[in-house]
């Protein structure tokens, strides 16, 4: 699930969707509500979260930094594994 | 120094949110080195007479009175507005904060540009939060949009002397209509919805407006201060700031729109 930052009611979003063990999210997009991002590890886990922007760059970067969870799980969202997975199976298809 | 100009204090109804007292506020503002925040009553939109909220809010910011300037909720179209401008301004508040859509009047219209004229007889500043939160997540019961660029370029049109601060709002629309406005009163923007690391829309609001017309502003705590402190990062570092003009938009323009 693309995008939690991109305009909704992220609250809606993630409680439809936290009991799906194979989705994902991404912190991406102009919102940048606190505690947003402190919300999504809560119900998702830092593992089950990925770092993006969609082109809202200090966004991005500014909620990571200011939410107030772990170093730890703060560099899950910013190198997580899940991208080397992804690109892998990109490389595959291609 | 870093000053914001424009932070809450209190509850809000339509989504949790953290840091709400004066006390978490003061702690949340030294861990990001915020020298000082102006700060108006979250509550106090929501009530009837926002003139408790004022109230509630002098309470709050009492032990903090070096670091919280108060800026006063007022609404046009409720009672006796005009005595509450005026006790407002001796009790000390620095500004004035406006919420047409919350309390239900144009912003152009006749109840607020009176109000609007009457701050710049008291020498008060007017602040206009565009908007509180994203309008694109809210609430069913929060059906409010956000003030609408013509709106306030006629309200500023017919308050020539009043002093006003656009916060919260999508500046590459509104700098550009009122940045040519010939009027005696001064605009100033806050930083809080421009991505600064979008080339385009930085530098489309400073040529605009100007860095003598920026300022410092998160939102806070609704909003995430450290997305404003990477923009200050990248101002410095990118957009090619010089110090002077940076310190202008970390507080030397709020000093100056604020009288403090």
């Amino acid at each position: 699930m693309a995008h939690i930052s991109g305009g909704g009611d992220w609250n809606w979003e993630m409680k439809c969707l936290k009991d799906c063990k194979n989705v994902f999210t991404d912190i991406s997009g102009s919102v940048i509500e606190a505690p947003l991002v402190e919300e999504t590890v809560a119900v998702f886990g830092a593992e089950r979260v990925l770092f993006g922007t969609d082109g809202s760059f200090s966004a991005g970067i500014g909620k990571v930094c200011g939410a107030n969870l772990t170093k730890e799980q703060k560099l899950t969202i910013l190198n997580n594994p899940r991208f080397e997975r992804y690109l892998k199976r990109g490389n595959q298809v291609c | 120094m870093l000053i914001d100009a424009n932070m809450v204090i209190g509850h809000y109804p339509f989504r949790k949110s953290e840091n709400k007292t004066a006390a978490e506020l003061v702690k949340l503002m030294d861990q990001y080195s915020v020298d000082k925040a102006v700060v108006s009553s979250l509550n106090g939109i929501y009530y009837r007479d926002v003139m408790e909220g004022n109230y509630e809010l002098l309470d709050e910011i009492a032990p903090f009175k070096d670091r919280l300037i108060p800026a006063c909720v007022i609404n046009p179209v409720y009672a006796d507005v005009l005595t509450d401008l005026n006790t407002c301004l001796k009790l000390g508040f620095r500004a004035i904060r406006l919420f047409p859509r919350q309390h239900g009047y144009p912003l152009d219209g006749p109840e607020a540009v009176a109000v609007l004229k009457a701050a710049a007889e008291y020498n008060l500043p007017v602040q206009l939060p565009v908007y509180l939160d994203d309008p694109r997540g809210r609430h069913p019961m929060d059906y409010m949009d956000p003030i609408g660029v013509d709106e306030i370029v006629n309200a500023a049109m017919l308050s020539l002397d009043t002093d006003i601060m656009i916060n919260n709002g999508n500046h590459q629309s509104f700098a550009p209509k009122l940045s040519c406005l010939i009027r005696k009163g001064r605009i100033c923007y806050d930083i809080g919805r421009t991505d600064c690391m979008n080339q385009t829309s930085f530098t489309e609001l400073l040529e605009a407006a100007g860095a003598d017309h920026i300022v410092f502003g998160t939102g806070a705590p609704l909003q995430y201060i450290a997305v404003q402190q990477v923009k200050l990062a990248f101002m410095s570092r990118t957009a090619g700031l010089n110090e002077q003009q940076l310190e202008k938009i970390k507080s030397e323009n709020a000093k100056e729109f604020f009288h403090l």
